[in-house]
């Protein structure tokens, strides 16, 4: 797999590296779902774990530097008591890097200061005004909206940030404006909405209070595609438009370029913000920092990995459920089922082979 | 008396699969039984549950980190799978070609050898020997990656034989000897496993199968009489053209579906059960040649299967305990948190999924129960069918105050108990309940009150019902 | 017969999956024996010796002691006629004393049936662990199974006490009418009524156990600590039976390090069942017998060993008599059975004998199926 993307309109990307390892506790990651960038190459991690080691969900936070990745703290744990979470799903940060976090079983948004200090939760279960069913993808524009996909109900709704209802969008159905279980979210320079339409294997994207902008993808497998727009009602019938498999993760760079977890189809896909394809990340992952460290103690190990031949499945993306991409042009990519990142470079300039 | 109907077609889909709701039995009454067999032995390829779902509730269902993970998921798929025949195959097969992870030690190779045990487990039996004979968890679990061409590892090629095809022996005849095993294993030597990436630092990695030419004995071998240069597909030919090979599935599915047979190293000495039913079986493997539905067909249109002295003549598995209860309940029918704690119930009561005891498998029948795993059953159903928060149980106090205004303790335990099977009571049993339940006072269901009452009575009399040896046969 | 305070208690563990005896007790001075383990071999400064000729395995050193004070036996070459190399029928003839014809009942269980023919007692024989074993199996004869003796009963989730009795009080009317419904359904409700009563008694044992003794966390150690619970109690428990889970010992590949741990999990707690009954003052009436289905071929394959004949098993106890029984079996390549596997001298059910009739005053013959001479560890 070539490790530098030849894109449209100059766009490179390069791989870059890998960070972290499966850890239930500490230095590593246990199904990490969504994570959020807070300043100075802070990462917050939602790792989710499961039930019979339930003492790997947690919130983590690291600092993922150039090529290596540094373990801080860890809080937050599995439990329906204040400060806990069940299923936690997706995550956010306000300007003061106050930490909100969704959880699809206790439906609540529990929300944590920047050192991991339990500070609060909202969210009631149901389907009224400001109830919530099953909230999963989060984020909090710059005017301090929080915005909040209702994923059973089948609409976004926004809030402020102490969970006081402001407005909504959506409903079920396959239509425009329409949503069947999203999941993720995010906001353009602009504050535009793009929603990951989970179960209608889109992304659909919204004004800031959710009039429907387009609709990108549609369902399918396959993934070699030049333009994944349907909008309007135009539909570019000659030419392959993008498929998706469940998309989990959406985020918007500043040139406007989409990135977009295609979970089931392990990858990520690049489009424009015409919904042009770019590229797509299948995954290239090498040892990360944390990585051989728990090799080197383990010298079995690394008899055992001297005899490999193929290291592809290592490599590739796994069912990935985030992406984003910070002020550097870094896109990380949460590598769910492999509990690591792998990061990619955005190049301002083209980069030669 | 119950229904026969109801009766017919709730003993078809207690064994076909793990039981159904009493809503589910009326609408397959209404389909008829020829439609639903025919039904169950043509599932779709898709998986037969909402998979998206499920892994978006359980992502670690993917990587599958311990092997409680994937009983976890197998659970959840047993509940729900809506082709139930097909899903039972897969436990069906793993109880005969045994393969544990406590020696596997990587969840999801053994998960995905269960995997193919249900796509293909009503398919030919052929296909079936060379899955098993290239599934990386076999071949790492009866250590066929340790048989090289210059030292013969022979546990997968006694085993393939001895437990997994042709058995020890028949009609008091040994089916193979010692130089046959001998063969067989050479013949599969170089059948063996790519060097995998090991579990650190990301988790682990599927085997995969390779075969290594340079490992493998090309030389001639004499099987079962017939000399040539096999391979592992020649003893496959070879083994399925066996009398002993009909023999030995025919057994196994009478023993799964119809009514338990002794274990297999008993079958040189031991005459089947019932010869005729084994023989029609026998004869269907071999005119469809070895297919497994075609026998499964003839299984379920025989008499010797709706027999009504076969119907709740079987000790429930572990499985059938705790699958037939919660899909009688209700329960896990979508993901939700606790499922764990379910998933272990099968293992407490002995059957510890994808970690069978040894390559034997189980011992079933009567030997599910001992004073352990009777108080585990018990105390496990008898908490789930007390608890009228659950669906299925509100169905069955909903139908039981259908009973008329005040039904007798007589009339309530019998509504009680066609609702769970229908299940019959021996009559000291059955005096037992009405008892207790005279005791309790008239049963009505005018008032709000009354309703409360009534529910929480109906929610004590499952409980009990639950608890009677009765229950313990499915 | 020896004479104890308190009746005989036999327990026994069962080193399920063929246990390798070369490399338990190891031939460490014949030098056929490195020729045979070139991979699997115990370099010779780690034996433990015994004599000048034999040794343990470094990973049995806690048992070490016992052997110096006389209280461990050795049981050489132990095996029978035409051994099996197949676990099951194997496992099934040690449990069964059948070797030719298929037997169901369990030699411990007719033990069990021969101390208690009324059986008065539903604690007479308990075993440790899930399932009921083979050896434990007879018809008629309660075995209770002991999964984990801190959490034992039945419809234990129902809170109120009084509503518990009485559900109770129902389940043992249910169950108790032997109603003819067939064979298996007698069984069930006989093990209800036996299960009923176990549990009552049963749960009240850890609470009359006070012991500092440390087992290791594995399945052996909490096996092993229930039992000396169990025994501490004195309900009247005669056969005490664990086994070692999931074919264990089965070594086929890997074994250099597996085998060392597996031996290790054995005699940590072994010693560690030996020390508790000892400070509890109630090691007199209590010998330990443990043994696997078979051993395993004289040469290595590589990296494991496959399915042999003649094994290793020992006895331990108060009561005795230390040293090595039976002859270590020749290497020699002319006497090597059929396959490379060592042959027995000692009939396991000469072992067996030794117990029932030496120990438990028993009619050995009976049981074992025939006269087989006693060895003098007892």
């Amino acid at each position: 797999m070539a490790s530098v993307f030849l894109g449209i309109n100059d766009r490179t990307f390069t791989y870059s590296f890998t960070a972290g390892r499966s850890e239930f506790q500490g230095t590593g990651f246990r199904n990490p779902m969504d994570f959020a960038l807070g300043p100075d190459d802070l990462v917050y991690v939602v790792n989710r774990s499961y039930e019979s080691r339930s003492d790997g969900t947690r919130i983590n936070l690291f600092r993922i530097g150039e090529g290596k990745e540094e373990y801080i703290t860890e809080f937050g744990s599995y439990g329906d008591q204040p400060g806990q979470f069940i299923w936690p799903m997706a995550i956010a940060l306000d300007k003061d890097t106050n930490v909100y976090v969704t959880d699809e079983w206790t439906h609540r948004i529990t929300i944590f200061n920047k050192d991991g200090e339990y500070q609060r939760h909202w969210g009631i279960h149901g389907s009224g005004d400001g109830e919530l069913d099953r909230p999963a993808g989060i984020t909090i524009s710059k005017d301090e909206t929080v915005y909040v996909v209702d994923s059973r109900n089948n609409r976004v709704q926004m809030f402020s940030l102490d969970g006081k209802h402001l407005g909504q969008f959506g409903s079920a159905g396959e239509g425009e404006g329409e949503f069947n279980l999203p999941w993720g979210i995010c906001l353009d320079k602009e504050g535009n909405v793009f929603v990951a339409d989970w179960r209608n294997d889109r992304v659909q994207s919204f004004t800031s209070d959710g009039k429907w902008l387009a609709t990108f993808g549609r369902p399918g497998t396959g993934g070699d595609c030049s333009i994944a727009r349907e909008q309007g009602g135009m539909a570019y019938v000659d030419v392959p438009v993008g498929q998706f498999n469940r998309p989990t993760g959406v985020c918007v760079d500043d040139d406007g370029d989409i990135y977009i977890a295609d979970w089931l189809n392990n990858r990520v896909q690049v489009l424009t913000s015409e919904g042009r394809f770019i590229t797509e990340f299948n995954g290239d992952a090498a040892l990360s920092a944390l990585g051989i460290d728990k090799i080197k103690s383990n010298p079995d190990m690394i008899r055992q990995r001297n005899g490999v031949r193929d290291f592809t499945p290592e490599k590739v993306l796994w069912a990935p459920c985030a992406v984003r991409v910070d002020r550097r042009g870094r896109v990380m990519i949460a590598d769910t089922s492999r509990h690591r990142f792998q990061v990619y470079q955005k190049n301002g300039e083209p980069v030669l082979v | 008396m119950p229904d026969e109907k109801i009766a017919l077609m709730a003993h078809l889909l207690r064994r076909a699969g793990y039981g159904a709701s009493r809503d589910e039995i009326e609408a397959r009454v209404a389909q008829g039984y020829d439609s639903v067999v025919e039904e169950l032995l043509n599932p779709g390829d898709d998986p037969g549950i909402d998979e998206d779902l499920m892994y978006r509730a359980y992502p670690s269902y993917f990587d599958k980190a311990a092997i409680e993970t994937g009983q976890t998921e197998w659970v959840y798929r047993m509940i729900n799978n809506k082709y139930q025949l097909k899903e039972k195959m897969a436990l069906f097969w793993h109880t005969i070609l045994c393969a544990g992870d406590n020696k596997v030690d990587n969840a999801r190779t053994t998960a995905i050898q269960i995997d193919k045990f249900r796509d293909m487990g009503m398919g030919n039996f052929k296909d079936m020997l060379m899955m098993l004979s290239t599934d990386p968890a076999m071949l790492y679990y009866l250590d066929n990656i340790e048989s090289h061409k210059t030292a013969v590892n022979e546990n997968y090629g006694r085993e393939l034989l001895e437990l997994f095809s042709i058995g020890v022996g028949m009609d008091n005849e040994f089916n193979y000897t010692e130089d046959d095993v001998k063969a067989c294993a050479r013949a599969f030597t170089g059948w063996n496993l790519a060097p995998t990436i090991p579990v650190f630092p990301y988790g682990r990695t599927p085997f995969e199968f390779r075969f290594d030419p340079a490992d493998h004995d090309y030389g001639e071998k004499t099987f079962l009489g017939e000399t040539g240069n096999w391979d592992g597909g020649d003893i496959v030919d070879i083994i399925c053209k066996q009398p002993a090979t009909a023999r030995f599935v025919a057994r196994k599915l009478y023993d799964f579906f119809v009514a338990d047979e002794p274990p297999v190293p008993s079958w040189r000495l031991s005459a089947p059960r019932d010869l005729a039913a084994i023989q029609a079986l026998e004869k269907a493997y071999f005119d469809s040649g070895y297919e497994i539905t075609a026998m499964l067909r003839v299984l379920f249109h025989s008499d010797f299967f709706k027999d009504e002295s076969v119907r709740f003549a079987k000790v429930k598995s572990p499985a059938d305990v705790v699958i037939g209860t919660m899909r009688m309940v209700g329960d896990h029918t979508e993901p939700k948190p606790g499922l764990f704690f379910v998933a272990m119930e099968p293992k407490y009561m002995g059957l510890d999924l994808m970690n069978p005891p040894t390559v034997e498998g189980w011992h079933m029948g009567r030997e599910w129960i001992n004073s352990g795993s009777l108080i585990d059953r018990i105390n496990f159903a008898s908490s789930m069918l007390g608890n009228t928060d659950l669906p299925g149980v509100k169905k069955i106090v909903d139908r039981l105050m259908g009973l008329g205004d005040v039904p007798t303790s007589e009339q309530f335990l019998n509504g009680c108990l066609d609702l769970v099977g229908p299940l019959d009571l021996a009559e000291e049993t059955r005096s037992q309940l009405t008892e207790h339940l005279d005791a309790g006072g008239a049963l009505k269901h005018g008032t709000e009150s009354e309703r409360n009452d009534f529910t929480k009575r109906t929610g004590e009399a499952l409980k009990m019902i639950a608890t009677t040896s009765e229950f313990q046969f499915g | 017969m020896v004479s104890t305070v308190k009746d005989p208690v036999l327990a026994v563990m069962s080193l399920s999956g063929g246990n390798d005896g070369m490399n338990t007790v190891i031939p460490y001075n014949n030098p056929l024996y490195r020729d045979y383990r070139p991979s699997l071999g115990i370099p010779e400064d780690q034996i433990i010796p015994l004599t000048d000729q034999l040794g343990l395995h470094p990973a049995m050193a806690p048992l070490k002691k016992y052997w110096d004070a006389g209280n461990l036996a050795i049981i050489l070459g132990v095996g029978y006629p035409n051994g099996s190399l197949s676990h099951f029928r194997s496992m099934d003839i040690w449990a069964t004393c059948e070797p030719d014809e298929l037997g169901l009942t369990g030699w411990l269980g007719s033990v069990i049936h021969d101390v208690d023919p009324a059986g008065e007692n539903v604690l007479t024989g308990v075993n440790f662990g899930r399932g009921l074993p083979r050896s434990l199996a007879k018809e008629g004869v309660a075995v209770a199974s002991v999964g984990d003796l801190s959490t034992y009963g039945l419809l234990t989730d129902i809170g109120a006490e009084a509503q518990r009795t009485e559900a109770l009080d129902l389940f043992g009317r249910m169950y108790a009418p032997a109603i003819g419904q067939g064979a298996v359904d007698d069984y069930i409700r006989r093990t209800g009524i036996e299960a009923l009563k176990g549990a009552d008694i049963l749960s009240t044992a850890p609470g009359m156990y006070r012991s500092e003794v440390e087992y290791a966390s594995s399945a052996m150690g909490g096996y092993l600590r229930d039992m000396a619970q169990v025994h501490n109690a004195d309900f009247g428990a005669r056969v005490l039976f664990t086994t070692a889970p999931y074919n264990i010992f089965d070594t086929h590949a890997n074994q250099s390090v597996g085998h060392a741990n597996l031996l290790r999990d054995v005699a940590v707690n072994v010693d560690s069942f030996m020390t508790d009954i000892r400070q509890l003052g109630k090691s007199d009436n209590v010998t330990l017998f443990f043994y696997s289905e078979f051993g395993r071929r004289a040469m290595d394959n590589g990296s494991g060993t496959d399915h042999g004949t003649g094994g290793v098993a020992f006895a331990l106890g108060d009561h005795v008599k230390g040293g090595l029984y039976g002859e270590y079996p020749s290497l020699e390549a002319g006497k090597l059975e059929d396959g490379g596997n060592l042959q027995h001298n000692v009939d396991f059910r000469q072992a067996y004998t030794t117990l029932l009739d030496r120990w438990m005053g028993l009619d050995a013959k009976a049981i074992v199926g025939g006269s087989y001479e006693a060895l003098d560890f007892i």
